[in-house]
């Protein structure tokens, strides 16, 4: 099979690389589809502080199931799937509470461990997700991204009929603003620098966009919001200046705050 | 970091994503609720990954989610 490694920052080479097979336990996907994201990017410019090199990178990404190892029920070849890239230890305080996903050992494919960057990839089925049967490859691909918005949007306190602030709007920005929106907000603004990123925004269905590199934060509070001000923010720039203006904004004594992602991590 | 304290707002982290995240995306994506088309900007087959990354850094702001085909 084909197998692309990053040898070092800006550099891929190409391997011919054995089949794997999957082993007890095990599902064996062709990859269809990888998505770029931000992580990868520092990854290739070198600038990811936790990634050696060589890496075979790739992290989100969806597969057709091409087999299934011994004790697999359920699967069956032919399905579309992603799965989540985390290796996690299973010994340490935040894994045996079910927090896996802090784990203190955590590895994730693509950077400290290797990804599906190549024509087929084994992955355990507790880490396997089977999609619906109506999603493309594209959307499997997006599952990752979509899943950062998930679970960031769950961490806050019921967002019912809540004013929320999105600050960014990459891929991570959109995904929490639209599920910012599934758990039913009553009104959401969405900023970024970049007019063609808010665009896109607007064509998902988040209305209200400010530009803040034109418009203030306050400025643009007041005229979506008017006097009803937000009550919650999530911070999806990885800019100080950006969560500054949140918490300078955001309305006083509310359950939930901004969030904050770890620009450096993994997302 | 005083008005944190002053204006009693809570900060919370989060960090990537638990199983059950990745099977409530893939069903909002199923049902229409999260939106993916407009997301992809454009697609490079395995074999031009690093152009991929040359795109991206061409694009600047002018892109989003870039997808390797394989």
């Amino acid at each position: 099979m084909r197998q692309a490694v990053m040898t070092e920052p800006g550099k891929i080479e190409f391997n011919e690389a054995a089949d794997p097979s999957p082993g007890k336990g095990e599902v064996l996907l062709r990859i269809k589809r990888i998505g770029v994201c931000g992580s990868d990017i520092h990854v290739y410019h070198g600038k990811h502080p936790f990634t050696p090199y060589p890496v075979v990178q790739g992290h989100e990404y969806s597969g057709v199931v091409e087999s299934v190892g011994e004790g697999v029920e359920g699967v069956k070849a032919g399905t579309l799937a992603t799965a989540r890239p985390q290796l996690t230890c299973g010994k340490c305080g935040p894994c045996k509470r079910g927090d896996y996903h802090v784990c203190e050992e955590l590895r994730v494919q693509g950077f400290q461990a290797p990804g599906c960057a190549q024509d087929l990839f084994v992955v355990p089925k507790e880490r396997l997700v089977v999609l619906p049967e109506s999603l493309t490859p594209e959307q499997g691909a997006l599952v990752e991204p979509a899943a950062v918005g998930a679970h960031s949007t769950s961490r806050a306190s019921d967002l019912t009929g809540k004013n929320a602030v999105v600050l960014g709007a990459g891929t991570i920005g959109n995904m929490v603003a639209q599920f910012v929106r599934c758990r039913g907000a009553k009104e959401i603004l969405i900023t970024d620098l970049s007019d063609y990123r808010l665009d896109i925004a607007k064509q998902c269905g988040i209305e209200n966009t400010s530009n803040a590199g034109k418009e203030s934060l306050a400025d643009a509070v007041k005229r979506v919001f008017g006097d009803e001000g937000f009550q919650v923010a999530f911070e999806a720039a990885g800019a100080e200046a950006t969560m500054s203006a949140a918490i300078a904004g955001i309305e006083r004594r509310r359950d939930s705050g901004s969030r904050r992602f770890r620009r450096k991590a993994p997302d | 970091m005083a008005v944190v304290g002053e204006h009693e707002i809570s900060l919370i982290g989060t960090l990537m994503y638990k199983h059950e995240d990745y099977v409530e995306a893939a069903q909002m994506i199923a049902e229409g609720k999260i939106i993916t088309e407009p997301l992809v900007s454009k697609h490079f087959p395995l074999e031009q990954y690093l152009e991929a990354y040359k795109y991206i850094e061409a694009q600047g702001d002018k892109t989003m989610k870039v997808m390797i085909d394989l």
